[in-house]
């Protein structure tokens, strides 16, 4: 690592500190304290089909190898327990022969009626709703099962919200027979998040590669070049800040997001925002950032 | 797998590509299980950019179908990471 790499993973680092960064440590993890997590969980989300001790006998080997702490420990322990269990919930909503098929239903339709509430907006007939999607995974699953099981319980939701859409528009078209107006648009807001403009710069340094000073030198210049494009034709701090994130330093949404303390999905749509904008641009200007990406891509190899 | 190129090389490539023209993208064909399995494997801290990068290149361009995966990624986050 050179001098200005140094220097800038210092300077990073240092505004990190100040931050709620995850701590990695080589503590072995509680398995007690494993075990109360699961217990929570399960218990948050009204599952039963395995106990947490089962769990816990599970997960918690591969647990202990990541040697995690703090928040990115609590997301490793809920992340192993819905996969867990979505297979299980799978494997029993989807043969009629076993002996928790009945249970498993029963728990799934808890379940998709709590969700319900976080819809938005949310549905005129929730009961409905709830019955209707039933009966779609239902039949869904009586005919194969899926090809991720790990998938099952956002295939549910992802079930959830068409039979959503769905009602509503049979609902608009009901409602336009009776000479009341209801337009689809009303149903599809813009639920993406506001551009925050108080993120602080906390990017890793690039990772470090084998370049003649030259290159380097050549390298910088077209990535300040490139900056300034960004700077120059995106409409917001935030947009510019993702694009040099992910464009220059190679970052993913799930990295941006991390750093951002923002979901994936947010900087997924502001990327997806920033390449709207930078397609759009006049032909003079995408002429001039194709060609600086082109030198950057060619020094870089 | 799918060759991985660079962010920028696929910015690059994007703005070669015409956008979808707005009318069409109520009838895109991309498949929703697609969706489905994108939105849980990244949930799941998987690198989906590299897994699935058609998908990750359709949600650039589609904006129906970004809507759609920015809703099922909030509900899935809420519903799936109830321990604050």
């Amino acid at each position: 690592m050179d001098c200005l790499q140094i220097q800038r993973r210092e300077e990073i680092q240092k505004r990190i500190a100040g931050g709620n960064a995850i701590k990695m440590t080589d503590q072995t993890i509680d398995y007690n304290e494993c075990l109360f997590a699961i217990t929570q969980y399960l218990v948050a989300q009204g599952w039963t089909l395995i106990s947490a001790e089962e769990l816990a006998s599970q997960i918690y080997p591969d647990l202990q190898a990541r040697g995690l702490s703090g928040q990115a420990l609590k997301n490793a322990i809920q992340t192993l327990i819905w996969q867990r269990y979505a297979q299980v919930l799978h494997e029993s909503c989807h043969d009629p022969n076993r002996p928790q098929f009945e249970q498993a239903w029963n728990e799934l339709r808890k379940w998709i009626e709590e969700q319900i509430k976080f819809l938005s907006p949310p549905p005129h007939e929730p009961d409905v709703l709830l019955q209707e999607t039933l009966l779609e995974l239902h039949r869904r699953l009586l005919k194969s099962s899926l090809e991720k099981p790990v998938t099952f319980f956002v295939y549910c939701l992802q079930t959830l919200r068409t039979t959503s859409i769905s009602l509503f528009r049979r609902q608009s078209a009901i409602k336009r027979g009776e000479k009341n107006t209801i337009y689809l648009e009303e149903m599809e807001g813009d639920h993406s998040s506001e551009e925050d403009e108080s993120w602080e710069d906390r990017l890793p340094a690039p990772e470090s590669e084998t370049q003649s000073v030259e290159n380097e030198l050549a390298n910088k210049d077209i990535r300040t070049r490139l900056s300034a494009l960004f700077r120059a034709h995106l409409p917001t701090p935030l947009q510019v800040q993702v694009a040099e994130a992910h464009f220059l330093d190679g970052l993913s949404p799930v990295e941006i997001a991390q750093l951002m303390g923002k979901q994936p999905h947010e900087i997924r749509n502001i990327k997806a925002r920033i390449v709207k904008t930078l397609q759009k641009l006049p032909e003079k200007a995408r002429a001039e950032l194709l060609e600086l990406i082109s030198l950057y891509e060619k020094i870089g190899d | 797998m799918s060759t991985q190129i660079s962010p920028l090389a696929q910015l690059a490539q994007l703005l070669q590509t015409d956008p979808l023209p707005e009318l069409e993208q109520p009838g895109c064909n991309f498949d929703p299980e697609n969706l489905v399995i994108f939105v849980s494997d990244e949930l799941a801290g998987l690198p989906v950019d590299e897994l699935y990068p058609k998908t990750a290149r359709h949600l650039d361009l589609c904006t129906r179908c970004m809507q759609d995966y920015c809703e099922l990624s909030r509900l899935s986050a809420n519903s799936l990471y109830p321990l604050e």
